[in-house]
């Protein structure tokens, strides 16, 4: 078998009849999802859609209840963890750790790490090497995380909600260091429900309501057939329906 | 620079658009040679395919042309980006025009509007 | 990969204990000087000195059986988990290198306590000039006559590790099992960690009881090698390391099976 040749044929993300539930609630509902690679993809929906689940499923945090997903032609596992650079909905570092000690475990796991450009990026943000971890503040722990996620090459980042909550000046450092740091082979999949800020750098974008992807398309073309912008796409579609709540 | 994108179109051809006046203004100077799609992809703040797709439409155009050594250059055909630049200019008139012609003006009226205008 | 693993595991562990293995050994060198000659204490200083020892000593019990809880729990399962879960390594791995840190851990609290105890009783101790001499030249008596000294010496060691091990991945599994629901999560551990505990004494005792039935005794009288109630020991020691061993397989692989097909971070 030829390795590479299965790699550049394959698109990266296929997930097919996937479900995932939690308990009797149903988180995902048979998503059918494919995604090329060199893409920015934006991954659409108000909360409680299925956002954050689609996205722990392809880092393998997930074990899907049904139907399957591929990344790089393979299921999650060690290889797709490799080339998965994942930046949570939240701060998953150790209590016990500095900076230098986070920089160093990227460095040893992650084969595609760049450490010159961590460190840049770290003294950039003002953050020296025995910085505690404990002691920074929330913003100065997200930019480090992001920092360290987006100093690698790898062929897809998966980034959760990286610009809620988050104030106009962080929003633009962060994107622009999303577009500026990503390996332009890889992949990009930005999950958000702050459309109108992100959408100018997304290639496609994918609604996902209720579990359902709903509509999967490119960016351009989308506001060029319905001449309105997705934010504006999004907001009609995921109108709250007066009458939704039934008889009272 | 600052770049003006509006709802509602595709955002590589409002790039593209932009892009062009810069070049036909003589912001982007003949035989130039222009920023790397990064670089522009960054200051505009989108995603570099998009920068890619409205740079593709001026090479299309005839505007630009790359080059395997040297990166992407302004077209140093003079004539190309003086039709561009006088297409521009008659787009831009024919709006004038036709909102003038809203508030009952004709066409020489315009005109002379014009000229009063400017002095 | 484990070995990597392992570095950080280690890094955490010593920023744990750096502090706390010398304090134990610091507390017991001042009780033990506290002591008078006789042995007796003298006063409130040395009241007060025996009581902080027994304190550290807890001390040092109670923290090594958190760490234990806390590396696995907080470490794996809670937000550090989506750091340590999306590393190229496979569960077994993990698993594995928190097993190894904590058995290095225990070893080594071990080793502090039996310091603590010589240097409290260090003053009511004559040690001959050549004491590891002396140690040697004891040993080689008793090996002279027993050759399966040694064999028994390094076989209760195994057998103190694999069932260290065993205690170790029991608490793993039961935390594990508490993973499953997505409520009540601590509660629901305790309670597996007490009915696995029970079940594996029931097992045990069957076990035992088995034992006797097939005459494994009468068996074990039977392959004497050198002489006579050391190769009994032997063979019983064996026993118990593989019966350990079973109990380390079985709690790894409900504990890997688990973490691997129903991993649920929230």
């Amino acid at each position: 078998m030829n390795e590479t040749a299965v790699t550049n044929h394959t698109p990266l993300i296929r997930c097919c009849g996937l479900v995932k539930s939690f308990g009797a609630k149903r988180a995902l509902d048979g998503v059918e999802l494919e995604i090329g690679r060199g893409r920015i993809v934006g991954l659409l929906g108000p909360n409680g859609s299925g956002k954050t689940t689609l996205i722990k499923l392809l880092c393998g945090l997930l074990q899907p209840s049904a139907g399957f997903l591929m990344i790089d032609g393979r299921e999650p596992g060690v290889h797709t963890k490799g080339i998965t650079s994942y930046l949570p909905d939240r701060m998953y570092f150790a209590d016990w750790m500095c900076s230098r000690d986070l920089v160093d475990l990227f460095a040893d796991f992650y084969s595609d790490f760049d450490r010159k450009k961590a460190t840049e990026m770290c003294s950039t943000l003002g953050i020296g090497p025995r910085d505690r971890i404990k002691s920074m503040s929330k913003g100065t722990k997200e930019k480090l995380q992001l920092a360290l996620v987006m100093s690698r090459a790898a062929q897809l980042y998966l980034l959760d909600e990286p610009i809620a909550g988050v104030d106009p000046a962080a929003r633009d450092f962060i994107l622009s260091t999303i577009l500026t740091n990503y390996n332009e082979n890889g992949t990009v999949l930005i999950s958000t429900h702050l459309i109108s800020d992100v959408e100018r750098t997304l290639d496609e974008a994918v609604f996902l309501k209720s579990g359902h992807v709903v509509r999967h398309e490119a960016v351009d073309e989308l506001r060029e057939r319905e001449g309105k912008s997705v934010d504006a796409l999004f907001r009609e579609i995921f109108r709250a329906h007066p009458m939704e709540g039934g008889e009272w | 620079m600052d770049w003006k994108l509006d709802d509602g179109r595709p955002i590589w051809t409002q790039l593209a658009e932009q892009l062009t006046r810069q070049i036909v203004s003589g912001e982007y100077p003949p035989g130039s040679r222009l920023p790397s799609v990064r670089e522009l992809a960054e200051s505009a703040g989108v995603n570099p395919n998009t920068m890619q797709r409205a740079l593709a439409q001026l090479e299309a155009d005839g505007l630009a042309a790359s080059n395997r050594t040297s990166g992407r250059m302004v077209t140093d055909d003079s004539v190309v980006i003086d039709a561009r630049r006088r297409a521009l200019a008659k787009k831009h008139i024919s709006e004038y025009l036709a909102a003038m012609s809203q508030l009952g003006y004709t066409a020489e009226e315009s005109a002379e509007l014009l000229r009063e205008g400017e002095k | 990969m484990l070995r990597k693993l392992l570095k950080y595991e280690f890094r955490c562990m010593w920023r744990e204990f750096a502090i706390l293995w010398p304090a134990a050994l610091a507390v017991a060198f001042l009780t033990g000087c506290s002591l008078e000659d006789n042995g007796q204490s003298s006063g409130m200083f040395s009241v007060v000195m025996a009581m902080v020892f027994t304190g550290v000593m807890i001390a040092l019990f109670v923290i090594s059986v958190i760490f234990i809880i806390k590396r696995f729990n907080s470490g794996l399962l809670r937000d550090e988990g989506y750091l340590m879960f999306t590393l190229p390594v496979t569960t077994g791995k993990l698993v594995l290198s928190k097993l190894l840190t904590a058995l290095v851990m225990i070893i080594i609290t071990c080793v502090v306590g039996i310091a603590s105890m010589f240097l409290l009783w260090w003053k009511f101790i004559n040690l001959p000039q050549d004491l590891l001499g002396e140690i040697f030249r004891a040993i080689g008596i008793i090996t002279s006559e027993e050759p399966l000294l040694w064999l028994s010496m390094f076989q209760f060691c195994v057998m103190m590790l694999v069932w260290s091990a065993a205690s170790i991945l029991e608490i793993y599994a039961a935390i594990s099992i508490g993973h499953l629901f997505q409520r009540w999560r601590v509660i629901i551990s305790v309670i597996a960690y007490i009915v696995i505990s029970a079940i594996q004494t029931q097992l045990m005792a069957l076990i035992g009881n088995l034992a006797t039935l097939v005459g494994l005794g009468d068996f074990m009288r039977y392959i004497r090698i050198g002489g006579g109630e050391y190769a009994a020991a032997n063979t019983a020691f064996l026993m118990i390391i593989l019966l350990g061993l079973a109990f380390c397989v079985a709690y790894y692989v409900i504990t890997t099976l688990i973490l691997s097909k129903n991993l649920n971070l929230e």
